[in-house]
């Protein structure tokens, strides 16, 4: 590779990066649905408080502007607190003529689907239903449910919902761990009772990305031979911290919809993190729009919730783009010293900070070299001279952590 | 019925993992790597020390001590905790981190000839193009460096691990080359790195079936490595990718701490290995280590973190107290711990904990009066609920309490 001082337009990027990542052939789909379960999974967070109303309203507007296809706004049997919420929710996106889509959370009971309709009623809008049953032996054996039980209760609450004139998701729960036989039968009993969508949710958080690809695949051809036009979702909870491969698993083995939380918000260790999933999304090429508003959208929500988002969350955390390290610095120091900001995004990063709305930060402290003081002199208006840098490194080097600009000043003399 | 029957299990059989020759090691990087976090602390020595030997309780192979280039006291904690592992008859195996330079491996050589312990150096080179573009190097610069350093690391009796940084953004005909060149030098093992954080699990497997054809081609019997970062959040199935790939290696460190937002957690790899039934490994020490690493380098465990999270196992939701409830009262608690999670709390010597909030449900009450041993008295139930209906959080215990004696 010959150096030289090419301007940032003629940069050769194709050249600068080999990516091993492409090296397989992978095809991605070019439409990936997404349904962001904050206002639902994401309150069952065991730490997190709730809302008040007018933060989940201006979370709904947040998803909007991510381009997120529908949301799930609550479980209306929760009681009447959270009843008259998700009611104010639809009404909201009636009101502002929003794209996004409402569905809310029923058991399959009677009262719960019939509060689901109360919400479509009220906001004149389509409400999907997302009818959730345990599938998996270990519930049917700790419920007492044999299988034929199961094709009666889905038969009958699915029929009733779809005479309510909803859209009826037909949630398996725990289907990584149920069985392909009864899946095969509540499934068919789902469709045939007029479900539009199958989802396929992992409450266990059990799948790993092969578990994942399995049992999509499987519902697919299931949906194929039945010749049914409906769609497969995925959802899927990170207790193993595999949410975002098994969901980017899912997504290539043939699921229509992914379903996720901001900050991956959700009960126990939490759900699928949606940032992370557009962010990766993004990356591979699958997502053709604008992720700058994710940085507003997950703030909003830490603030709403009351959760924090630690240094070290990818792409979101204080730490993200921040090192203290000599080499490191050392790189991006050089980078920008051609002038090229595409490249010193790059050089130390997987995940180029500006794509979604940060920038990279050098820091001082004992791992580092003089490349970071140069470059913290040099952000603050001042020249780079010896006595300075020495008096910077001393201090780093005796420093058993990050020095704040406070006392990087003070070390200067003020 | 036993939990075979009650659970079918859509991951198995993954046979991928069992594809090669060697069982799988670990390689911690906690005490090297992990202290790159901006966010972190430095440890006392004691502090390292007692992190070494937790290291050593959950079955990890091999240490990262620290990069003794870096400066005095670098050099004099590396001294020490390689003087531990000699005088504890410690089986971790010690390593340190140099960059491919004679000023970063004779400090190295010097703290093996000071306590007669073998030490393993992991000389790291930048490879990818977009590292030699900015730093100004060519491929002949970069090979000559490599021959120069792992020569003289061997010389002087260092076990060399060559490093590749930025591997996954490096062209192939450069990785042949320098890989030859290392292994044809003497390096025994080498190790694909992904300092940026840039793999998906696709690009590692390519990675790695090139990687295992570049070795094959050099007729030595040469170990391969995997190092890797969160900055996707694929680490962990980045890592399972690299095992598949043919890794006898892989890298992590506790809670995942490191430059950035930081390296593959090794509390993650050894709970997804167990699950996944690759290793075997008693895992009730690990909470200790994440919460030595916690306190001592001053990092927080997230409440969200897989299996070591303060929310890991905790439950206020109704429907999932309901059946956890019905377990629970036919004397199964090896089921309850099951119902609901994949992880089963007690594998990590942790038990499910519940909660109550404004979607608990009766039985979440029941639950959580009888973890008490106190009556499920209808009336006192009733309360409890009502109360939790109104609040938007979780209550604590004295707000429970108080509703209870009514």
């Amino acid at each position: 590779m010959t150096v030289g001082t090419v301007p940032e337009a003629e940069l050769p990027e194709r050249e600068l990066i080999y990516d091993w990542n492409t090296v397989l052939p992978t095809s991605w789909p070019t439409r990936v649905e997404l349904m962001d379960q904050t206002l639902r999974d994401g309150l069952q967070t065991a730490t997190a408080h709730e809302p008040p109303l007018e933060d989940k309203f201006a979370l709904l507007h947040r998803m909007e502007a991510l381009g997120i296809d529908a949301a799930n706004i609550g479980f209306p049997a929760a009681g009447p607190r959270t009843l008259s919420e998700v009611q104010k929710m639809a009404r909201e996106i009636a009101v502002h003529r929003l794209r996004i889509r409402p569905a809310c959370l029923a058991r399959a009971r009677r009262e719960d689907i019939e509060r689901v309709a109360d919400v479509a009623q009220g906001s004149g809008l389509p409400v999907e239903v997302g009818l959730f049953l345990h599938t998996s032996p270990i519930h049917q054996y700790v419920h007492g449910w044999t299988e034929d039980r199961l094709l009666a209760m889905t038969e009958e609450n699915v029929g009733l919902a779809v005479r309510l004139g909803l859209p009826v998701t037909f949630v398996s729960e725990d289907a990584a761990r149920s069985h392909p036989r009864t899946l095969a039968r509540v499934f068919q009993t789902a469709l045939g009772a007029g479900a539009s969508r199958l989802c396929l949710c992992d409450t266990a958080g059990h799948a790993t990305p092969k578990g994942a690809a399995r049992l999509v695949s499987f519902t697919r051809e299931l949906v194929r031979r039945a010749r049914a036009d409906v769609r497969v979702d995925w959802y899927g909870l990170d207790d193993r911290g595999l949410a975002v491969p098994n969901a980017l698993a899912a997504l290539k083995a043939g699921a229509d919809r992914l379903h996720a939380t901001a900050l991956g918000m959700g009960e126990r260790v939490g759900n699928t993190p949606m940032d992370l999933l557009l962010v990766n999304l993004k990356l591979l090429g699958a997502l053709d729009r604008s992720l700058e508003g994710l940085r507003d959208y997950c703030e909003l929500a830490a603030r709403a919730f009351q959760v924090t988002v630690l240094p070290n969350y990818p792409v979101l955390g204080a730490d993200a783009f921040r090192t203290g390290t000599g080499v490191h610095a050392a790189a991006i120091v050089k980078a920008e010293r051609k002038g090229h900001a595409w490249l010193a995004d790059r050089i130390y990063s997987g995940v180029p900070a500006g794509m979604f709305g940060f920038r990279q930060i050098l820091e001082i402290g004992p791992m580092a070299g003089e490349s970071n003081a140069v470059y913290w002199l040099v952000a603050q208006g001042l020249e780079p001279t010896r006595e300075r840098l020495d008096r910077i490194m001393a201090a780093a080097k005796t420093s058993d952590r990050i020095l704040t600009d406070d006392e990087v000043r003070a070390v200067l003399g003020g | 019925m036993d939990l075979e029957e009650l659970i079918y299990d859509w991951n198995l059989p993954d046979t991928s993992l069992f594809l090669f020759r060697h069982d799988v090691e670990f390689q911690d990087e906690t005490l090297r790597d992990g202290l790159q976090c901006p966010s972190v602390r430095d440890p006392s020595i004691d502090a390292k020390l007692e992190i070494l030997h937790l290291m050593e309780a959950l079955g990890i192979h091999g240490a990262d001590v620290g990069l003794p280039g870096a400066g005095p006291r670098a050099v004099a904690d590396v001294t020490r905790i390689v003087q531990e592992i000699v005088s504890s008859k410690l089986r971790i195996k010690p390593s340190c981190a140099g960059r491919t330079l004679k000023v970063d491996i004779d400090p190295i050589a010097d703290i093996a000839e000071k306590t007669g312990r073998v030490l393993e150096a992991d000389l790291f080179i930048g490879s990818s193009p977009i590292r030699q573009y900015a730093e100004g190097w060519d491929l002949d610069r970069l090979l000559r460096t490599t021959e120069t350093a792992v020569t003289y690391a061997v010389e002087r009796g260092l076990e060399v691990m060559y490093v590749t940084e930025d591997t996954v953004r490096s062209h192939p005909e450069h990785l042949r080359a320098l890989y030859r060149t290392a292994i044809e030098c003497g390096a025994k093992r080498i190790c694909l790195c992904d300092t940026v954080g840039y793999a998906t699990p696709d690009g590692v497997l390519a990675l790695f079936e090139f990687m295992r054809g570049v070795v094959r081609e050099t007729g030595e019997d040469v170990r391969m490595d995997w190092h890797g970062h969160r900055d996707r959040g694929l680490s962990i199935p980045n890592t399972l990718a690299a095992i598949e790939g043919g890794a006898d290696r892989v890298h992590g460190t506790a809670l995942g701490i490191g430059e950035r937002v930081g390296n593959t957690p090794m509390d993650q790899i050894l709970l997804n290995l167990r699950l996944m039934g690759v290793i075997d490994n008693d895992l009730t020490r690990l909470k200790d280590y994440v919460e030595v690493v916690a306190r001592e380098c001053a990092v927080a465990i997230p409440r969200g973190w897989p299996g070591l999270g303060a929310n890991a196992f905790t439950t206020a939701t109704g429907v999932y107290a309901d059946a956890i409830m019905r377990a629970l009262e036919s004397g199964k608690p090896h089921l309850a711990e099951r119902i609901h999670t994949s992880v089963p709390a007690s594998l990590l010597g942790r038990t499910p904990q519940v909660g109550i909030g404004p979607l608990s449900g009766e039985a979440t009450v029941m639950w959580w009066l009888r973890e008490r041993g106190l009556p499920a008295e209808p009336r006192a139930v009733h309360r409890i609920l009502y109360k939790a209906k109104q609040s938007r959080r979780l209550l604590d215990e004295a707000e429970i309490m108080a509703e209870v004696r009514g």
